[in-house]
């Protein structure tokens, strides 16, 4: 078991007084079989009173909204987790016989329609249909991702600045370079071609080994496993999910999970933003 | 000097039509229909000057009365426009109207329940009834609505059903609309000119009144209300005034006494709405929106709409708002979901719907498949993921050759194609302005609904749309289309 020290900052800054705003930010850690969230210390230079409410999938938002007039926000939380490795990671995943015959369920399909439907992120067109991989009947499906994994790295360099948080997985591909929500999103098209059911994941990576992550939160992917339940792989680290992944909020791709949204009146459409993350084990 | 006005020629006279069409006022005999036998020897004692005048009248008072749309094109940026209106109006007999009435009751109740169904259980789905992919494809349904239960479960609160008459002398559903349809105030207005201008025909008939729309808008808006409000704060939302139906939102807004607010005037704090005034911040409980999902929540939906209301979809999902229609009803009014409304029916009601749809035959189907392939010369054959026409096959318009090459494409792959006989739309006399006279021209009918906590209203009229142009089965207003008051009687 790890205990983590998290704290977010988020920095706006803006060149035109901002008349009124609102802000949501998904960055609390969710409490769920591997993780408890202990403490959470909110702060922010408007001195607004932080709200808090669930989204349609059950995961923390916490809100900001202010009418006084600013030019800069500075948010920040400080949250202390409790983290032990996720049940699946202690067993060793051997693929049940009928994997194959439970994906093709209807009800299982229609159970988990919304991780099996692609969305403008997650699309792959006729273009790049080719370089899809086709899971054999019989292959277990957890080795079928980690093939998807090592083939996705050979499609896809990591890179900063290539890309946006507008990305398609279909962009991703062209520009063959990206990050980690960009992984994330050729990785979901993937598994739902092949009709493995796969959630965005957002979060924190503690990063002890100097793996790939940004500079705010970090993306990966949860794949339904028939017989197991979701189970976390990092495409852009090309691995399983374990201890160091602290888990935020999971949707259907990025949009579901940015972790700041805004809308602000002012008269200027530049801002800036700038994210920090640091994570500690106490 | 006396004039023989047998001599004139008369502003309204039975054109012989061809066969295929049916005449909402003379039979195939060329005899009036009953319910028209004492409204057309009105028009037809009438000089063209005397006509003219009465035309001149109707387009004055629309103006005065500020009834006017914008149209945009290249040419003309925001005109003001009067909807074309013609004063001969159409009459519906009561037995007709009471079918319209129960089936379109019929089929919203049946439309609500699929909408629950398919945010929450997803039963007909499970049962095979509709198939799964048809749903999740949508680009309507709405994520944001799953589990999501709205007040007394009504999400069709208001629909506007485009009803047509075909040449079997039967009523079709063509659409169902239901995320905001628009027109129910040009109802209201046509009615009111109708009687100013024409009060010695109107006079003639016992014509059920429309008057009383507002007030049960303003009873359903008022029934959803969230729970433990005790007097609501009910708003009308516009995207503002350069959307072609602003003059409808704010004519019901002044008629329901509520006030009309643009996106900006509102804002969200701790999952509530409230209002701007010059008091302070005021509760708003419900919203009738005239602005699509995707405006609505710039948080949630996209994110550039400068129409909508941050974070309002917390709000509502919260229980604190409530907005009408629901979101994410467009899934049932999909072009494709709608040839499945008779299947709807029977499997939430356990009835025979009473409205016809358009026949439609899938092409996945083989027994379907198999007649389309034989009748191709007399349908309308669509791919079912493609809107806007394109791919659109009309049968009767092509060449053998090319009806073989079309065979093969839905040979290659029948799941993407339906097929729907060519339908033709009834005619009516109207007022052609160049010719001076009237003359057939095909007609249809958009009919409002009202569904409340525990209220069911048809609005007994309703918009008929006419195709101003000759041949031309498109009635839309921003396509030359013009309305006719709709009068439906009280008895035959």
């Amino acid at each position: 078991m790890n205990e983590y020290v998290i704290t977010y900052q988020a920095q706006n800054h803006y060149p035109e007084v901002v008349t009124e705003g609102i802000f949501d930010f998904m960055v609390l850690p969710c409490n769920d079989d591997s993780q408890v969230v202990t403490a959470t210390e909110f702060s922010n230079s408007l001195e607004e009173q932080a709200f808090q409410f669930k989204n349609v999938y059950g995961f923390d938002v916490t809100r900001l909204r202010t009418d006084k007039k600013f030019d800069a926000l500075d948010f920040s939380v400080k949250i202390k987790v409790r983290k032990r490795n996720a049940i699946s990671n202690h067993t060793k995943l051997t693929a049940s016989p009928d994997e194959d015959d439970m994906l093709s369920q209807p009800d299982f399909q229609l159970d988990h329609h919304l991780y099996l439907t692609k969305t403008t992120y997650t699309n792959i067109t006729n273009g790049h249909r080719s370089l899809i991989p086709i899971k054999e009947k019989g292959m277990p499906i957890s080795t079928f991702i980690h093939e998807l994994m090592d083939h996705i790295q050979d499609l896809v360099q990591y890179q900063k600045g290539v890309t946006t948080v507008q990305t398609t997985a279909d962009q991703v591909l062209d520009i063959k370079g990206g990050v980690c929500q960009d992984f994330t999103h050729v990785f979901l098209a993937m598994c739902r071609y092949n009709g493995i059911p796969a959630r965005y994941v957002s979060g924190y990576l503690n990063n002890p080994h100097g793996n790939h992550d940004d500079e705010s939160m970090h993306a990966w992917l949860e794949a339904l496993i028939p017989g197991y339940g979701w189970v976390g792989y990092d495409a852009a680290n090309r691995c399983k999910t374990d201890i160091n992944y602290i888990k935020v909020a999971h949707g259907v791709d990025y949009r579901d999970c940015a972790p700041l949204k805004g809308v602000i009146k002012t008269n200027s459409l530049d801002q800036k933003t700038e994210h920090n993350v640091t994570i500690t084990i106490q | 000097m006396a004039v023989d006005k047998t001599l004139m020629k008369r502003i309204v006279e039975h054109v012989p039509l061809g066969e295929g069409f049916f005449d909402e006022i003379w039979d195939t005999n060329g005899k009036l229909r009953p319910h028209y036998r004492k409204l057309i020897p009105l028009f037809q004692e009438v000089e063209v000057e005397e006509f003219r005048q009465w035309d001149e009248l109707a387009k004055i008072t629309f103006f005065n009365q500020g009834v006017t749309f914008n149209v945009y094109s290249d040419k003309s940026k925001g005109v003001e426009r009067i909807f074309p209106f013609d004063l001969l109006p159409r009459i519906i007999p009561s037995k007709e109207w009471e079918i319209i009435e129960k089936g379109i009751i019929q089929r919203n109740h049946a439309i609500n329940l699929f909408l629950y169904d398919l945010y929450h259980d997803k039963k007909i789905i499970r049962d095979k009834v509709v198939p799964a992919d048809l749903i999740f494809s949508s680009a309507f349904y709405n994520r944001e609505m799953i589990g999501l239960t709205p007040p007394a479960n009504v999400y069709i609160h208001v629909t506007g059903t485009d009803i047509i008459k075909h040449s079997d002398g039967r009523y079709y559903v063509l659409e169902d609309n239901l995320r905001c349809p628009s027109g129910v105030s040009y109802v209201l207005s046509n009615r009111d000119i109708m009687k100013k201008v024409l009060h010695h025909a109107f006079s003639k008939y016992h014509v059920k009144t429309v008057t009383q729309y507002p007030e049960k808008l303003l009873s359903t808006i008022l029934s959803v209300a969230p729970k433990g409000v005790d007097k609501p704060n009910c708003v009308v939302l516009t995207p503002g005034i350069y959307n072609s139906a602003y003059f409808e939102h704010s004519f019901l807004a002044q008629v329901m006494g509520l006030t009309l607010v643009e996106g900006r005037d509102l804002f969200v704090d701790k999952n509530f709405v409230y209002m701007k005034t010059i008091h302070g911040p005021k509760r708003v409980d419900v919203i009738y929106r005239r602005i699509d999902d995707d405006f609505l929540d710039p948080l949630v939906f996209r994110p550039e709409s400068v129409l909508g209301i941050p974070g309002i979809m917390g709000a509502y999902r919260a229980g604190n708002v409530t907005l009408i229609n629901a979101p994410g009803t467009g899934v049932a009014d999909d072009k494709a979901v709608y040839t499945y409304v008779p299947e709807i029916i029977k499997y939430y009601l356990d009835e025979d719907p009473i409205l016809l749809n358009v026949p439609t035959y899938r092409c996945e189907r083989a027994d379907e498949l198999q007649y389309v392939l034989e009748h191709m010369h007399e349908l309308v054959v669509k791919p079912v993921d493609e809107s806007g026409g394109y791919g659109v096959f009309i049968g009767n318009r092509k060449t053998k050759a090319e009806i073989e090459e079309y065979k093969k494409l839905i040979l290659d792959n029948p799941r993407k194609y339906i097929a729907q006989p060519i339908m033709s739309l009834s005619v009516q006399s109207t007022f052609i302005d160049n010719d001076n006279s009237y003359d057939p021209r095909h007609i249809d009918l958009r009919a409002f609904a009202l569904m409340g906590k525990d209220n069911t209203y048809v609005l007994e009229g309703g918009l008929t749309r006419v195709a101003l142009t000759k041949g031309n089965l498109i009635v839309n207003s921003s396509q030359g289309g013009g309305s006719k008051d709709t009068w439906v009687l009280e008895h035959e």
